[in-house]
C-alpha cells in the first residue's frame, strides 16, 4: 500500500518538478511564449491544458487495449480534439471572457505536443489512475511554469500584477507609477525568449545543485558505511 | 549446379508473401469510426446545450449597452456589401429615447487570426456611438489592445471615412486610432469600420 502510494506520488510530482514539460522537457513552447504575456491568460491556458491532459489521458488509458497500434496516433488526436472542442464550446457559452482571452491558442491545444507526448509515452501504457495523475501533474507543471513566466513578463513589460477583466470583475493590477517605466520588450516575443531562457537556466542550476548534493550525500554515506565496516572488522580482530 | 541456379532464380523471382491483413485494416477503420462517431455524438449533444443564436447574442449586447433600447429588430435592407476588406453580416435597428439607432455586425478581414467581428452602434446621422467586440481570435495581450483600438473609433463620423484605403500595415499606422503594437488588430478594426461605413453610406445614398 505504502509502495503503491509512493509510486502514485512520484507519477504526480514527476510532471511538476523533475520532468516539468516546459522548463525541463521544453515542450509546448509556442503557446507558452504566446500566452505568458498576462498572468490571467496564462492561468486560464494552464487550466485548459490540464483539463484536456487529464481527460485525454483517462480516455486513452481506458482504450489502450482496444486501439490498434497502427492507428494509435490518429486515434489519440481524435480523442484530444474532441476534448478541446468540448472545452471550447463550454468556455464560449459559460465563460466567454476566458474564451476571448485564450483566443486562437485554445483550439491549438489539439496540437500541443505535451498532450500528445503524454498520451503516447504514458497513458497508452499505464492504468487509468496513474494516467490521470500523470496528466494532472503534467498540467500543474505546465500551469506553474507558464504562470511564473507570465508574472515576470507582465510585471516587467506592463508594470502590473495579475490584471484581469473577468465576469464583471476587473482589476488593473497596476503597481504605483510602474506602468510608465515598463519595459515593452518583455511583452514581445524577444522578451518571452529571454525570460524563458533565464528560467530554464535557473531550473537547470537548481536541479544540478540538487544532484550534486545527492551525490555528495551518497558518497559520505558510503564512507560512513565503510568506516563502520572497518570498525566492526577491527573489533572482531580484537575479540 | 544447374539445379542450384534454377532454385536461386526461383527464390529471387518469388515476391515475399507478406499477407495483406484485411481483418486488421477493417479493425483499425472500425475503431477510428467508432471513436469518431462517439466524439461526434458527444459534441453534437454539447452543441445543442451551448448553442448561442447570433441574433439573440447581438440583441443582448444592444440591451446591455443601451438599457433604454426599444423596438429592436433585424433589418436586412441595411445589409449592403461591396468590397473585399470586410462584410456586414446583419444590421439591427432600435430606438433609444425615441432616437433611431443602428447596430452593424461587421466582420473585418486582416486581423490576427484572419477576421475580427465587431458591433458598431451608430446614430441615425452616422456617428459611431459605441463599439463592441463580438468575437476575435486575439490573445489576451492583443485583446487588451483591441479594446484600446475600438475605444478610439468611438465618435467617428461614418460619412467621412468612406474613402479610407484598405488598411495595410503602413496605412494602419496612419490612422487616428492606431495603437502601437497592435498594427494587425488596427487593420482588422479598420476593415470592419470601412465595411460599416460602406453599408451606411450606400443605404443613405438610396
Amino acid at each position: 500500500m505504502g509502495k503503491s502510494n509512493n509510486k502514485l506520488g512520484s507519477v504526480f510530482s514527476n510532471g511538476i518538478i523533475s520532468s516539468n514539460p516546459v522548463l525541463k522537457l521544453v515542450l509546448g513552447t509556442c503557446p507558452t511564449l504566446a500566452v505568458s504575456v498576462s498572468a490571467f491568460g496564462a492561468l486560464g491556458m494552464g487550466i485548459a491544458v490540464t483539463f484536456v491532459l487529464v481527460c485525454s489521458n483517462i480516455m486513452i488509458s481506458l482504450l489502450r487495449n482496444v486501439i490498434p497500434d497502427k492507428v494509435r496516433i490518429p486515434a489519440f488526436i481524435l480523442i484530444i480534439a474532441t476534448f478541446v472542442t468540448l472545452l471550447q464550446m463550454l468556455l464560449q457559452k459559460f465563460v466567454p471572457a476566458l474564451y476571448d482571452v485564450l483566443g486562437i491558442y485554445l483550439p491549438l491545444i489539439v496540437v500541443n505536443c505535451i498532450i500528445l507526448a503524454r498520451a503516447e509515452a504514458f497513458a497508452s501504457q499505464n492504468p487509468v489512475v496513474d494516467s490521470a495523475l500523470d496528466g494532472f501533474g503534467m498540467g500543474l507543471g505546465y500551469t506553474l511554469a507558464v504562470l511564473i513566466m507570465a508574472i515576470i513578463r507582465e510585471f516587467l513589460g506592463a508594470g502590473s500584477f495579475f490584471a484581469f477583466d473577468f465576469m464583471g470583475f476587473s482589476y488593473s493590477g497596476e503597481i504605483g507609477n510602474l506602468p510608465n517605466y515598463a519595459l515593452n520588450i518583455f511583452t514581445l516575443p524577444a522578451g518571452g525568449f529571454l525570460t524563458f531562457g533565464i528560467l530554464i537556466a535557473i531550473v537547470n542550476q537548481i536541479s544540478m545543485n540538487n544532484e550534486e548534493k545527492k551525490k555528495n550525500k551518497a558518497k559520505t554515506d558510503a564512507k560512513k558505511i565503510e568506516k563502520a565496516k572497518k570498525d566492526l572488522d577491527k573489533e572482531e580482530v580484537a575479540a | 549446379m544447374a539445379d542450384n541456379e534454377v532454385k536461386v532464380e526461383a527464390e529471387v523471382k518469388t515476391p515475399s508473401k507478406k499477407k495483406f491483413d484485411k481483418n486488421s485494416v477493417i479493425w483499425c477503420v472500425c475503431i477510428l469510426v467508432i471513436i469518431g462517431a462517439v466524439a461526434g455524438a458527444l459534441l453534437g449533444a454539447i452543441n445543442v446545450v451551448t448553442y448561442v443564436d447570433p441574433d439573440e447574442a447581438i440583441m443582448k449586447t444592444i440591451t446591455s449597452n443601451y438599457a433604454d433600447a426599444t423596438e429592436i429588430a433585424k433589418d436586412p435592407s441595411y445589409v449592403i456589401n461591396g468590397e473585399a476588406y470586410g462584410s456586414i453580416s446583419s444590421v439591427f435597428t432600435y430606438k433609444v429615447n425615441g432616437a433611431k439607432m443602428l447596430c452593424y455586425y461587421s466582420v473585418g478581414r486582416g486581423a490576427y487570426d484572419g477576421t475580427i467581428e465587431i458591433l458598431f452602434f451608430v446614430t441615425e446621422d452616422g456617428i459611431v456611438d459605441n463599439v463592441s467586440v463580438y468575437s476575435s481570435g486575439e490573445t489576451s495581450a492583443v485583446g487588451g489592445k483591441v479594446l484600446k483600438v475600438i475605444d478610439r473609433v468611438k465618435g467617428f463620423d461614418l460619412k467621412t471615412i468612406e474613402n479610407y484605403g484598405q488598411a495595410g500595415s503602413a496605412d494602419a499606422q496612419a490612422m487616428d486610432y492606431y495603437v502601437s503594437g497592435a498594427t494587425v488588430t488596427t487593420k482588422g478594426v479598420t476593415n470592419a469600420l470601412r465595411a460599416c461605413a460602406y453599408a451606411y453610406n450606400k443605404k443613405m445614398e438610396g
